[in-house]
C-alpha cells in the first residue's frame, strides 16, 4: 500500500514540474481541472521517462 | 446560517455532481469490494501475468514490445506491488475517468448543468459499467488520456504532443477515433493546423520510434486476417470484433440517450466541432465493423453523452413552465439510476473468490518445472495469471500443441490410450486444475488409476 502512495506522490511531483516548467498557465485552472491535468501529466511524464531509459 | 444556505443552494449542481461522483465510485468498487480479484473480467489474470512478467525480465530485449509495460513497470519501479498496480491503479483510473469527463464537459460547454447531467448519464452508463468491468486496462488509460488530449487541445497546449504519444504506446487501438478528429480538424481549422501539424507530427514520430513492434504488429494483423471483421473466419471473428458488448446489448442499455445524442448533434454540432467529429468518426468505425471495432463503442458512448446532455438541457430549459415535462426529466434520471443500481447489483462474476483463492495455492502443491493443464479456456487467464507455471489451455497460450479436434479427444473421447497419447508430448508433469464449471470432467479422470486426485480442484497425471 505505501508503494501506492509513493507512485501517486511522484506522479503528482513530476506533474508539477512539468507544469511549472512549460505550462504554467494550467496551475492558475480551476482546482478539479488543474488536479487533473497534473495527474495525467505526471503519468505521462513517468511513463514516457521509463519507456526512454529502457 | 442563511447567507451560507444560499451560496449552497446557488452551487447546487456543483453538490448535486459530488452526490452522483459518491454513486459513480460504489458503482466501480462494488465488484471488487464483493468478489475481491474475482470480481473483474476475463482480462484480470492475463494483466497480472503481463506485469509480473514483464516486470521480472526487465531490460530483455528478447521481449515483445508492449507499451503498457512502460506504465506498469515504473509503478512497480517505484515500490507499488502487482496486485496494486492491478486493482488500486486500475479503480483509480477508473474515478479519474469520470472526473476528467466532467471537467471536459465543463470546459467545453461552461455550463455547470450540462456537465452535470453529462456526469449522470456517464455514471449510469452500462456501457462504462461493462468496459470497467470486462477490466480493458490499457483502453481505460486510452480513453483516459483521449480525454485528456480533449483538454490539452481546448488550451492548444503543446503537451498534446506527451497525451498521443502515451495513447499511441499503451493502447495504439485508441489514438485510431482521436488520431482521425484530430486530422479532419487539422483539415478544417486553419487556426489550429499549424499547432496539430506539430502535435501530430511529432507525436507519430515518436510512437513508431518507440512501439514500432506493436505497430507493425497490428497493421500485419490488419493484413494476415481482414481489415472487415466481417471478412474474417468464424472462429476468429468474434476475437477481431474486440469483444466487447453487442450493439443489439449497447442500444437496449442506451437507447434512453442515444436517441438525445444525435438529437443533440443536429440541433447543437456546430458549436462543439471537435465533438462532432468524434461522434461521427466512432459511428463510421463502428458502423463499418473494422477490427476491434466493439472497442469503439466505448468512445462512442462518451461523444453521445456529450451530446445527450447538451440536448437535455436546452430541451428542459425550452419546457422549464411544463410541469409534466418537469416530471418526466425526474423520472429519466430515476430510471437511469435505477437500470445502473439494478444492473451492477444482479452482475455475477466469471469467476468464483473461492476459485481464485485455490489457484493461488497451487504454486506451493506443483513442482516448478511442471505443466498446470486447464481444460477450460474460460479459466485460462486466471490460472495464467494467479500461478508462476506454464499453462496449457485448449486454443491459448505458447504451451498448447494440440489443435481443436485432440482437444475434443481429449475432452469427449471415449479412449483412455488417446488421451495418453496427448499428454506424452509433453516432455514434463503435467497437473489439471479443474474449476467449478468443469466438474463434469472429474468423472472422466476418475476413471484411470493414471489420474490422481491432489486436493479438490487439481489432479496429477501419473503416466
Amino acid at each position: 500500500m505505501a508503494g501506492f502512495f509513493v507512485g501517486v506522490f511522484t506522479i503528482f511531483l513530476a506533474g508539477i514540474i512539468v507544469m511549472l516548467l512549460f505550462e504554467r498557465r494550467f496551475l492558475r485552472v480551476p482546482l478539479l481541472e488543474r488536479a487533473i491535468l497534473i495527474f495525467g501529466t505526471g503519468i505521462m511524464v513517468v511513463s514516457a521517462l521509463f519507456a526512454i531509459v529502457y | 446560517m442563511k447567507k451560507e444556505f444560499k451560496t449552497i443552494y446557488k452551487q447546487w449542481p456543483q453538490v448535486a455532481a459530488v452526490f452522483v461522483f459518491l454513486f459513480y465510485a460504489i458503482n466501480r468498487v462494488w465488484m471488487y469490494a464483493r468478489y475481491s480479484a474475482a470480481g473483474f473480467g476475463y482480462d484480470t489474470g492475463i494483466y497480472r501475468h503481463i506485469i509480473r512478467g514483464y516486470f521480472e525480465r526487465l531490460g530483455d530485449s528478447t521481449l515483445p514490445s508492449f507499451g503498457f509495460s512502460s506504465f506498469s513497470n515504473s509503478l512497480r519501479f517505484l515500490g507499488t506491488n502487482t496486485d496494486d498496480i492491478l486493482f488500486l491503479w486500475y479503480i483509480l483510473f477508473g474515478m479519474l475517468l469520470c472526473v476528467v469527463f466532467y471537467v471536459v464537459v465543463k470546459l467545453y460547454t461552461k455550463n455547470n448543468i450540462i456537465s452535470l447531467i453529462a456526469l449522470i448519464l456517464f455514471t449510469t452508463s452500462i456501457a462504462q459499467f461493462e468496459f470497467f468491468w470486462w477490466f480493458y486496462y490499457r483502453n481505460l488509460i486510452g480513453l483516459f488520456f483521449v480525454l485528456l488530449s480533449f483538454l490539452f487541445l481546448y488550451y492548444r497546449s503543446y503537451l498534446l504532443v506527451l497525451s498521443l504519444f502515451i495513447i499511441g504506446t499503451i493502447h495504439p487501438l485508441s489514438l485510431v477515433p482521436i488520431g482521425i478528429t484530430l486530422l479532419i480538424v487539422f483539415i478544417y481549422d486553419k487556426e489550429k493546423r499549424k499547432y496539430l501539424f506539430i502535435s501530430g507530427g511529432v507525436s507519430l514520430l515518436s510512437i513508431f520510434a518507440f512501439n514500432f513492434q506493436e505497430i507493425v504488429s497490428y497493421i500485419s494483423l490488419a493484413m494476415q486476417k481482414t481489415l472487415y471483421v466481417s471478412d474474417a473466419s468464424k472462429q476468429s471473428s468474434a476475437e477481431l470484433t474486440g469483444q466487447f458488448i453487442s450493439l443489439d446489448f449497447y442500444i437496449r442499455s442506451a437507447f434512453l440517450y442515444i436517441f438525445f445524442a444525435f438529437a443533440g448533434l443536429i440541433f447543437y454540432g456546430k458549436k462543439y466541432k471537435e465533438w462532432s467529429v468524434f461522434l461521427i468518426v466512432n459511428t463510421i468505425l463502428f458502423a463499418l465493423g473494422i477490427l476491434f471495432y466493439r472497442r469503439f463503442l466505448i468512445f462512442f458512448d462518451v461523444a453521445a453523452i456529450f451530446f445527450a446532455a447538451i440536448f437535455l438541457y436546452y430541451f428542459l430549459q425550452d419546457t422549464k413552465q411544463s410541469k409534466l415535462l418537469r416530471v418526466v426529466a425526474i423520472l429519466f434520471f430515476a430510471l437511469m439510476f435505477f437500470q445502473s443500481g439494478y444492473h451492477m447489483v444482479s452482475k455475477q462474476p466469471l469467476v468464483w473468490s473461492h476459485e481464485i483463492s485455490y489457484i493461488e495455492t497451487i504454486d506451493s502443491m506443483v513442482p516448478e518445472d511442471a505443466y498446470l493443464l486447464t481444460i477450460n479456456s474460460h479459466y485460462a487467464p486466471w490460472v495464467q495469471g494467479f500461478t508462476n507455471r506454464d499453462v496449457i489451455a485448449p486454443g491459448m497460450f505458447e504451451y498448447d500443441e494440440w489443435v481443436f479436434e485432440e482437444w475434443q479427444d481429449f475432452w469427449h473421447g471415449e479412449d483412455m490410450d488417446v488421451r495418453f497419447d496427448l499428454l506424452r508430448r509433453y516432455d514434463r508433469d503435467i497437473f489439471i486444475f479443474l474449476g467449478d464449471r468443469d466438474m463434469w470432467y472429474s468423472d472422466v479422470l476418475a476413471r484411470d488409476s493414471h489420474f490422481i486426485r491432489i486436493k479438490d480442484y487439481l489432479w496429477q497425471v501419473s503416466l
